[in-house]
């Protein structure tokens, strides 16, 4: 997918055409997000949605990418 | 008999694999005779049929006869009947074969007795997927318009849309990105550049077409390079309010970008978004019946006013029954057909 990053009008849709499916997915598995959590998803995940041949690998690309996000946010343990 | 519950093969390949696992005790000079030999003890002995397949010159095993290698508590042959009547034959979307093919798999191992039990079992309960769609997307659609979106190119194809009657029209435009919705449809975000012949749909509109819809053998992928930037689509600020009914646990739904959610004493909600699909911002804001007043953009209200007209219309307490309108097309911002689509499910385009 073509970097997002320098053109506004292409990660508008971009978001306006992920983020029912990304809500869905929030809800249906609670991840809590709210709107810029899941923008930010939505953006991550965007290079592998490309090549989603169905609405199943979409969902299964978001939880992938939420469940980095997850352990990624996840607090340090074990340091004292 | 492993090798053959995997797939048909070559006697060649059976001989050598036996060879392989037995060594010295294996097969000897005559192998070929051997292995026909084990072929008939194994029709003698266990009703096992073996058919040699012409086409192909493999061995396959059409049936394992009384040599059931599984069996299954009842609890697993209810979880077998519930994913066989979940995973039909012939599913919508094509990833579902590999599960067919692992269910028939297992359902050929079992007893002949077990086989007969999960036929008769097969579709009580079912898994209700979301991803089932009534219509295949068809893979070389699919990759084809990939491979113009990947390379930035210009591509064709004909299109039938609900309100195209029976004749596809052809539409040149330039693709964007695949997206699949929650009901599982798949759509093509592009820009849409000519329409042959020309319909209600604007040029330089920003579509969303379903790709179910797209007619297959029709795409073409043209020479014409888009530029780095896309046509900027016209976009609208968007802000409605959702009463308490919906809004007082304050977990209201993101479904459009730049949200932003103020949540208010009386329990009600002023939402701010930015949109540029104006009839999918209808669909998606219409799940919340009167619970939502839209505020802005003048054109969708005007668009929720003439859904509403539209519902009056059929709906009229004088009517005995609901009024079936002409579905004549009037002129929506941003979709390829223009839609009287009140009387058509969200999404449907």
């Amino acid at each position: 997918m073509r970097d997002l990053s320098y053109d506004s009008s292409m990660r508008l849709r971009l978001l306006e055409c992920w983020l029912p499916l990304a809500q869905q997915a929030n809800q249906l598995y609670g991840w809590k997000y709210d709107a810029p959590s899941l923008e930010a998803l939505i953006i991550a995940a965007a290079p592998r949605l490309m090549y989603a041949h169905n609405y199943l690998e979409a969902h299964v690309i978001l939880w992938h990418y939420q469940v980095q996000h997850a352990q990624d946010n996840k607090p340090a343990t074990g340091d004292i | 008999m492993r090798l053959l519950l995997r797939e048909p093969t070559t006697k060649e390949r059976l001989i050598a694999l036996v060879q392989q696992e037995l060594g010295e005790e294996g097969y000897p000079a005559a192998a070929e005779s051997a292995l026909k030999h084990d072929f008939d003890a194994l029709k003698r002995e266990y009703g096992c049929r073996i058919a040699f397949q012409r086409a192909t010159g493999c061995y396959a095993l059409d049936d394992l006869g009384e040599l059931a290698l599984l069996e299954l508590p009842d609890s697993c042959m209810e979880a077998l009947a519930f994913l066989d009547a979940s995973f039909p034959a012939g599913s919508a979307i094509p990833e579902h074969a590999n599960i067919r093919s692992l269910l028939e798999r297992v359902v050929r191992l079992l007893s002949t007795e077990r086989q007969k039990q999960h036929r008769r079992r097969t579709g009580s309960v079912v898994l209700d997927l979301p991803g089932r769609v009534p219509n295949r997307i068809d893979r070389t659609v699919l990759l084809t318009l990939r491979r113009a979106i990947e390379n930035r190119q210009e591509v064709v194809f004909n299109y039938l849309g609900l309100f195209d009657d029976d004749r596809p029209r052809q539409h040149r435009v330039a693709p964007y990105q695949i997206s699949f919705r929650p009901e599982g449809h798949g759509y093509l975000d592009a820009t849409l550049l000519e329409a042959t012949p020309p319909g209600t749909e604007q040029v330089h509109a920003t579509i969303n077409y379903r790709l179910d819809r797209i007619i297959t053998g029709s795409v073409r992928i043209l020479p014409t390079m888009l530029p780095p930037q896309r046509i900027q689509p016209a976009s609208y600020a968007l802000r409605y309010k959702l009463l308490p009914a919906v809004a007082r646990r304050r977990d209201v739904a993101t479904f459009f970008p730049h949200s932003h959610i103020t949540y208010h004493d009386d329990g009600s909600a002023t939402v701010t978004a930015t949109v540029t699909n104006l009839w999918q911002a209808r669909q998606t804001l219409l799940r919340y019946g009167t619970a939502c007043i839209v505020l802005e953009p003048p054109e969708l209200i005007e668009l929720f006013r003439e859904t509403a007209q539209g519902l009056a219309d059929i709906y009229a307490e004088s009517s005995e029954e609901p009024l079936l309108l002409a579905e004549e097309p009037v002129a929506v911002a941003n979709e390829p057909v223009a839609v009287a689509a009140e009387v058509v499910p969200a999404s449907e385009m």
